[in-house]
């Protein structure tokens, strides 16, 4: 194997197509009712000199892509200074997701865009004031990300948006999209909450998706009738039938992601969908174009909304 | 109200109650300046409403001219703190810079961007009005955006 090759698990990339995702550190400027975060995890922080140690390695090994997550990484002073080092070093893809609240000081987008990040995130929590507030816990919340998205917009970016999907949120997704595609979004990511660390015992947040599925498939035809791409990101394919198309497989990403404690692929952490139940044994999309279930959500739900796809040789003795 | 007043000082209790506007310093800026006063005396932060109090206890008796001159060495030392502060954040980046070269020469370096014509300048030139701009971020930021989020202090600030 050459030095310019990353396992993922138990595959081969080229670094040149991975993203190094370096998780900076997980202080954040709000608590989101559903953050996972525990106060303890916000404490932790890396300091710069391994973050550009880890990078300048990863760069000479022919990485071009990067992004830096938290946490909410635009209130860590050196962001915009690593993200000028990157792209002075030939990363060519930086990412940056985030609340969006940082951008609504104009100073700083403009700052944000000449500093070279390419890919603006931003978690839009919901379209009304009290909906944000309630999330993210500032009055202002909504108004503040609102006027972020026009300065980006004003300097000619795009940012994509993240949605998360919950209890108080599911039935307003197709709203929200109209409500951000309206401030000139044009692309989604629908995310399941997760209950894992401090979010564990929250277990009102994850209704079935079987209950939030109108909500889901509100978005994805909102999504369309607008003219915006709206996709999940959490849910096995089979719980979408009909909108197997909007599922995205997050393996597709190539994602490396860098933390405080360790580093490992996207798809082995474990708040994404990696677990497959018993009864996915012999689907055809096992392995393949289906990366399992969330094991917060089998334990939490079971496996009874899986909907494996057999052919007819591997289908299970009845 | 002055910015930066005397609340209680009681030499019978060797005790001293600072208070100031929240909106003028920083909270790094008062820890700071607190910290300076740690060999002299037992230092309490609190907030009530818009302002820091600061309480402290002297480790041994002082007179009431010694906590007044002591009141005032810690309005100087908040100013002296706050312009540390602007400093640092004046000069961040080129501070970044220098981390970046030794870090990048101890891994070998990264290849710049093929096709770009240099390594970038060390210390990059930059526009005078950069160099110019005092603007240190928590003067400029009222609604706390920048402000990390403190666990059990929501709804405090």
């Amino acid at each position: 194997m050459t030095a310019t090759l990353v396992k993922l698990r138990d595959e081969w990339f080229e670094y040149a197509d991975v993203l190094v995702d370096v998780m900076i550190g997980y202080a954040c400027n709000v608590q989101c009712d559903y953050c996972s975060i525990t106060d303890e995890m916000r404490k932790e922080n890396m300091a710069t000199a391994p973050v550009m140690a880890a990078l300048a390695e990863a760069r000479r090994r022919g990485a071009v892509k990067v992004a830096f997550g938290g946490g909410e990484p635009t209130i860590r002073r050196s962001l915009l200074p690593l993200v000028r080092w990157c792209r002075d070093r030939g990363y060519t893809s930086i990412k940056i997701p985030s609340n969006g609240l940082m951008y609504s000081h104009e100073s700083y987008a403009r700052d944000a865009c000449d500093a070279g990040i390419t890919d603006f995130h931003i978690s839009f929590m919901a379209h009304t004031d009290e909906l944000y507030a309630k999330i993210m816990g500032r009055a202002d919340a909504l108004s503040l990300v609102t006027r972020g998205v026009r300065n980006l917009k004003a300097l000619g970016r795009t940012p994509t948006g993240d949605l998360i999907i919950k209890h108080d949120t599911w039935m307003h997704l197709g709203d929200i999209v109209e409500h951000w595609a309206g401030l000139g979004i044009e692309s989604f990511n629908l995310w399941l909450v997760s209950l894992s660390d401090r979010n564990r015992d929250n277990l009102e947040s994850l209704p079935t998706v079987s209950e939030m599925r109108d909500g889901i498939v509100a978005a994805f035809e909102r999504g369309k009738r607008l003219g915006v791409a709206v996709r999940s990101r959490h849910i096995p394919r089979c719980m979408l039938p009909g909108y197997e198309d909007h599922v995205v497989d997050l393996r597709d990403d190539k994602v490396l992601v860098v933390t405080p404690r360790a580093t490992f692929a996207l798809w082995e952490s474990r708040i994404s969908p990696n677990t497959y139940a018993e009864k996915c044994n012999g689907c055809r999309y096992q392995h393949g174009a289906c990366l399992g279930l969330r094991s917060d959500y089998l334990e939490r739900w079971g496996d009874a909304e899986l909907r494996p796809t057999y052919d007819s040789a591997a289908a299970p003795a009845a | 109200m002055r910015r930066v007043q005397i609340e209680t000082l009681d030499a019978t209790t060797s005790t001293l109650t600072l208070s100031l506007d929240v909106g003028l310093y920083p909270r790094d800026v008062l820890y700071a300046a607190a910290y300076v006063f740690l060999d002299r005396a037992y230092v309490l932060l609190d907030r009530q409403d818009s302002r820091f109090i600061v309480r402290f206890r002297s480790k041994r008796p002082l007179e009431t001219s010694v906590f007044e001159a002591m009141a005032g060495e810690f309005e100087n030392e908040l100013l002296a703190q706050a312009l540390r502060h602007q400093v640092f954040d004046a000069n961040q980046r080129i501070i970044e810079d220098v981390v970046a070269v030794a870090i990048g020469g101890a891994s070998a370096g990264a290849e710049p961007a093929a096709g770009s014509a240099a390594e970038p300048a060390l210390i990059p030139l930059r526009g005078h009005s950069e160099l110019d701009d005092t603007e240190d971020g928590f003067l400029t930021d009222p609604a706390g955006i920048a402000r990390p989020f403190e666990p059990g202090k929501q709804g405090s600030e």
